[in-house]
Formats: C-alpha cells, sequence, structure tokens
C-alpha cells in the first residue's frame, strides 16, 4: 500500500514494464477500443502510411499510462491523468512506463500528488550472448558494448521479399561476442533509425560467471504527460 | 487565411456512446488488467483507461465544425492526428457498466496555427450517463491537423 509519509518530490512513484507488444495485442485492442484503423492492424496499410509496417495505437500506449496508476493507487483514486503523444511504438518493443512525484499537497480534505508520467519505448536492435571476463563490472560491460562498432550489412530483394544480412563487431577488449547467436531485431533490417537523433544504449540481461546475454536498444519518449492522485489514509 | 477565433467556445455535436460487457472484458484483457472487478464475466465495470474508446468519438465531431463563411473547418479529415488527451475523474463518480448510455460534448478551447503549417485544435469534452446526467469524465483532448487539411 501507497504511504503519502514515505512518497518524496522527484523520486519515482509507479513504475511499470510491458512487453513485447504483439501484432495481435493490437488487433483485440482495435476491437474493443474502438480505433480500427487499419495502419494499426494491417501491415500493408501501414507501410502505405509511411510508418513501414504496423504501430501501436498512441491510445494503447496511452492505456497503460492509466493501467500502472490503477495498479499503483485504484481506480477510485486517480483523479486525472493524460499526455502528448510524441513517438510511436511497434511489435516487438517494450514500453517502459513511469511516474516522477513532483508535488504534494492537501486540497479540499484530500492528500494529492502530482506527478509526470511517461512512457518510453524500448526498441531493440541486437540481442547476443557473449564472454566476458568476471573481472570487468556491469557497468564497464555496458560502457565496451555502446562504445563497440558494429556493422550490419542488409540486402532487400523485392521479387522475394528476402531480407539478408550480415552483422559484424569489432574487437572489444575482454569481451568476445557469439556472433552465430546474436540476432538483429526488425528496427535494423528496416533501418528505422534516426541518425543524430536516436541514441543507442547497451543492456545487459543476464550474467552468469563469464557469460552474459545483451541487447543494444534504443530508448524513445512515446508520451509524456501528468496525472494527479489522491493518497488515502 | 481562415480566422479562426470565431470557432473557439464552439459546442460541438454531442456523441452517443453504448456501453457493452463484451467489449469492457475485451478492453481489461487487451492491457492486461487483473483486477476481478474489470473481469467479472457478469457485471464488469470499466477501467478508468476505458475512456480513450468512448471519448475517442468525440474526435470525429470536430468534422462538423464551420467557419463564419459556412466552410467547413476539416477540409481533408484524412490530415488529422490525435495529439494527446487528459481525463479527470470526478470525485466519487459512479462506475461505468454495461448498457450504460454516455453523451459525450465536445468543446473548441483553442485553435493555433503553428509556424511548421499545422493547426493545433484543443477541445475539452464532458462525458456524462444519459440517464441520471453523472459526470463520469471531463477530458482535453489535443488534434492537430496537417497542412492541406483546413
Amino acid at each position: 500500500m501507497v504511504k503519502w509519509d514515505e512518497l518524496k518530490e522527484g523520486e519515482i512513484g509507479p513504475k511499470m514494464e510491458y512487453g513485447p507488444l504483439m501484432r495481435s495485442e493490437f488487433i483485440v485492442y482495435a476491437n474493443a477500443g474502438g480505433d480500427t484503423n487499419p495502419i494499426h492492424t494491417d501491415e500493408f496499410a501501414g507501410i502505405r502510411a509511411g510508418n513501414k509496417g504496423v504501430i501501436a495505437h498512441g491510445l494503447y500506449s496511452h492505456a497503460f499510462l492509466g493501467k500502472m496508476l490503477v495498479d499503483w493507487i485504484g481506480a477510485e483514486n486517480v483523479r486525472s491523468y493524460g499526455g502528448r503523444m510524441v513517438g510511436m511504438a511497434r511489435p516487438g518493443d517494450f514500453l517502459l512506463l513511469s511516474g516522477k512525484i513532483i508535488k504534494k499537497y492537501e486540497q479540499d480534505g484530500e492528500k494529492l500528488v502530482d506527478l509526470e508520467i511517461k512512457s518510453v519505448t524500448k526498441t531493440y536492435y541486437v540481442r547476443g550472448m557473449g564472454k566476458a571476463d568476471p573481472s570487468i563490472s556491469d557497468e564497464d560491460l555496458i560502457k565496451k558494448l555502446e562504445n563497440a562498432e558494429y556493422e550490419v550489412e542488409v540486402e532487400f530483394t523485392p521479387a522475394t521479399g528476402k531480407w539478408e544480412y550480415e552483422f559484424k563487431i569489432k574487437n572489444i577488449d575482454g569481451v568476445e561476442i557469439n556472433i552465430k547467436r546474436t540476432v538483429l531485431d526488425e528496427p535494423v533490417v528496416r533501418d528505422w533509425f534516426r541518425p543524430g537523433k536516436d541514441k543507442l544504449t547497451a543492456e545487459i540481461i543476464s550474467r552468469k560467471k563469464d557469460s552474459f546475454r545483451f541487447g543494444i536498444v534504443r530508448l524513445r519518449d512515446s508520451i509524456v504527460g501528468t496525472a494527479t492522485v489522491a493518497i488515502p489514509e | 487565411m481562415s480566422d479562426f477565433s470565431s470557432l473557439i467556445g464552439m459546442k460541438l455535436k454531442p456523441i452517443k456512446f453504448k456501453v457493452k460487457k463484451k467489449k469492457l472484458l475485451e478492453f481489461a484483457k487487451s492491457i492486461g488488467a487483473k483486477q476481478p472487478e474489470y473481469n467479472d464475466p457478469n457485471d464488469p465495470i470499466a477501467h478508468p483507461a476505458y475512456a480513450n474508446a468512448y471519448v475517442l468519438p468525440a474526435l470525429m465531431s470536430i468534422n462538423e465544425a464551420k467557419l463564419p463563411d459556412g466552410s467547413p473547418l476539416i477540409k481533408n479529415p484524412l490530415k488529422i492526428l490525435h495529439g494527446g488527451q487528459v481525463y479527470s475523474f470526478p470525485k466519487g463518480a459512479p462506475p461505468i457498466k454495461d448498457k450504460d448510455k454516455l453523451v459525450t460534448t465536445p468543446t473548441i478551447k483553442n485553435i493555433e496555427l503553428k509556424s511548421n503549417g499545422m493547426l493545433v485544435i484543443t477541445c475539452t469534452a464532458e462525458t456524462v450517463k444519459a440517464d441520471t446526467n453523472d459526470v463520469v469524465c471531463n477530458s482535453e483532448i489535443g488534434i492537430v491537423v496537417m497542412p492541406g487539411g483546413f
């Protein structure tokens, strides 16, 4: 249960991660939520609209902000929430939702909290496995992965619809990447990246002795907004 | 250039929405809401995020807005984008249930022509239960119209 005295301005309150988003979920949401625009359910409609395929409903991501707040504090205590759509989410993406406590105050006999809420889309570009000297800390390993040079060659044959790609990574000191067990996710193949705007970061998914699983991800805001909730006694 | 200021404060066509149990259950499933009140097969209530479903159609009533000369504000509805929205739920508002009839009335709050050529329309909307007139949600909706759409 959320306690008023434990909430501090500037700290993160509710947090939630959801994903990976799936095309089948967009179809369920379209039927339930009433937004039947085919760009969310039909790959070709998405391509025709210039989105390089299906994109999630903005309101689908928006709904997860509501879910995060309801799960945190209960529906009866959510006074308001919402935000602006500033980015897209696609199948395979994860939504990282959070609410930062901006202000605590009392009004009309209620204890209220204003939050800055946002949904960040996490997109995997590369996922793989590797080996690293156990003396390298997670932090240093992330830095090494982020600073490594990756090279991807993509070949697309329109007649067959076949994508072929080759992935290379330059040597990283003390780290060995298993190329055969490294997969490229859809965004790399589609070249869905904005040079100068997007920043790729590395994450360690798991680590055991000298082996680890990693991902190269892009984080991009998809909804930014505000919420007000009441904190029950 | 059209003068949009005369449209500020204009009430748009109210939108009626009938709540159906099946849709409430589907919606809860689609966002993974696990609480029993949203998943009761006999008497589910609407998750707050379900406001998406009954407020969204109110966006479309912007197509009815007319300029002082009688011409439509929106010339090409395909150029409309959804900019965002905020929902407010009055304290103690009754839950939304199967067979409820909701009426959402949008009002144009502001219209601004941006330097990038986009027209940004902000509407407020009040949603009430048709039989009791209880307010269940107040919304603020941002509508973006791309150049060529107005």
